[in-house]
């Protein structure tokens, strides 16, 4: 089990969104991948997306008051 | 994760007996012409292109000397506008309308730049080019009529026999871009009065990387790629004759049965998408005036861009208008020209269909679009 990380600090959708769905077709199951942000919009609109694809998220949270950090399972 | 492809006017799926029929020119018989005569594998290569050649020319009831092979639709399009403006000693005008694709609209501004004056003439709401701006600006004294048959995004069928009338009445060249209509709707040159027309092989089930242009005869396009005398040195490159080989399958295979049974599908799309997600919008046409495979609805409150990312993380593929370049979200300009709305053509998505498709795929679609259009709503700041 592999743990990788996303910082797409300063990027707004949908380019973080993208490198999530990039990452998670190269990467094994039950990797996990940390993926930290501060475009709100792509918060919400990756979270969706890893529901979608039926992967287990295991933490949202805000860092400080425009910074986030999404940890999930590629189940 | 179960596959639902409505991306089917983006490209389609290559037909397994296409594949098979082209096999054999990318292994064993790999020589292209070389002219007339030559040796067996140029006699092979030549003998093939020529029988692809016939299939195509007979499904418009085009002679075979009319089709020239491209290397894909832009091309095509780009040989046919380019080289019948560069033959325009007076009437440097071309007329075309705000909803073409690229292909025609970037062509214009290509010879916008070398002087050629265009105009871009409006659509209704529902994307008919209005045929009486067509017919003023061509009785003042234009060269060039370039437009389409079937709109690539909204799937309306233009009226090209009255374009046709127009541009005998007129003597203005008629180029039509026939990409995503070709072989969805029936298309005949003995009646219809069309110069030159683009025809596609990756729309079709064909490979990509090849296309073809009709070429009315004793129409005269001056070439815009030079080098070569192959496909009347309108397109001189090495032919893919693999390629070639593809389309012309693609071609004798088609059935327009699975026309009917697609234009089912496409009806019931449209009925379960706007009864079952609210504030739904068709864009385009309804019926025998709507390119069978398409689908193009706007979902208010939500972004194209938006959509598909999330359908395709359920496994549903679908394209957008819309596009979210650089922190700056574009809308699709065709879905503008017609409803003149950001609301309308920021939520737009285009889906469409092919023989693949089923009714389970068309329910499942609906029912992933409603899970996502629903669930971005709730995030959504609009």
């Amino acid at each position: 089990m592999a743990k990788y990380v996303i910082d797409c600090r300063g990027e707004k959708c949908p380019k973080p969104l993208y490198r999530v769905k990039r990452l998670v077709r190269i990467i094994d199951r039950d990797d996990i991948v940390e993926i930290i942000g501060d475009d709100e919009k792509s918060k919400g609109e990756i979270a969706l997306a890893i529901e979608g694809m039926g992967y287990e998220i295991l933490s949202i949270e805000d860092i400080n008051s425009n910074t986030w950090r999404i940890v999930f399972k590629k189940g | 994760m179960r596959i639902i492809y409505m991306d089917n006017q983006k490209t389609t799926k290559i037909d397994e007996k296409v594949l098979e029929a082209m096999m054999p020119y990318l292994k064993e018989k790999y020589g292209i012409p070389m002219g007339e005569f030559g040796h067996r594998f140029e006699e092979e290569a030549l003998e093939a292109i020529e029988v692809a050649r016939e299939l195509l020319a007979k499904s418009i009831n085009a002679n075979p000397e009319e089709i020239v092979f491209t290397f894909s639709d832009i091309d095509s399009d780009n040989i046919a506008i380019k080289g019948k403006a560069l033959t325009l000693k007076d009437r440097k005008v071309i007329i075309a309308s705000k909803i073409e694709r690229k292909s025609i609209l970037d062509s214009l501004k290509f010879l916008g730049d070398l002087g050629y004056k265009y105009k871009l003439v409006e659509v209704d709401e529902e994307g008919f080019i209005k045929l009486e701006e067509i017919d003023h600006i061509a009785a003042k004294g234009a060269g060039l009529i370039a437009t389409h048959v079937g709109n690539h995004e909204i799937g309306t069928i233009q009226d090209v026999r009255a374009l046709g009338d127009i541009s005998e009445d007129r003597n203005v060249h008629l180029h039509l871009d026939a990409s995503h209509a070709f072989l969805k709707v029936p298309i005949d040159v003995e009646k219809l009065k069309v110069d030159t027309m683009t025809l596609s092989s990756h729309l079709i089930h064909g490979p990509k990387g090849i296309s073809a242009l009709f070429v009315r005869e004793g129409v005269k396009l001056k070439p815009i790629i030079t080098g070569g005398l192959r496909e009347k040195g309108l397109s001189p490159g090495e032919p893919s004759v693999a390629n070639i080989v593809g389309f012309g399958k693609a071609v004798e295979i088609w059935d327009w049965n699975d026309v009917r049974k697609i234009r089912k599908l496409r009806d019931l799309l449209i009925e379960k998408l706007l009864s079952e997600i609210p504030e739904t919008y068709l864009n385009g046409p309804r019926g025998d005036k709507r390119l069978p495979n398409n689908v193009n609805v706007s979902f208010m409150k939500v972004e194209g861009e938006s959509i598909l990312l999330q359908a395709d993380a359920r496994g549903l593929i679908v394209s957008t208008g819309s596009a979210c370049y650089s922190q700056e979200l574009e809308p699709s300009y065709v879905i503008m020209a017609i409803r003149g709305k950001y609301e309308f053509a920021h939520g737009s998505i285009r889906l469409s269909l092919s023989r693949y498709n089923t009714e389970k795929d068309v329910l499942d679609a609906v029912s992933i679009l409603k899970e996502v259009v629903e669930n971005l709503r709730k995030i959504s700041p609009l």
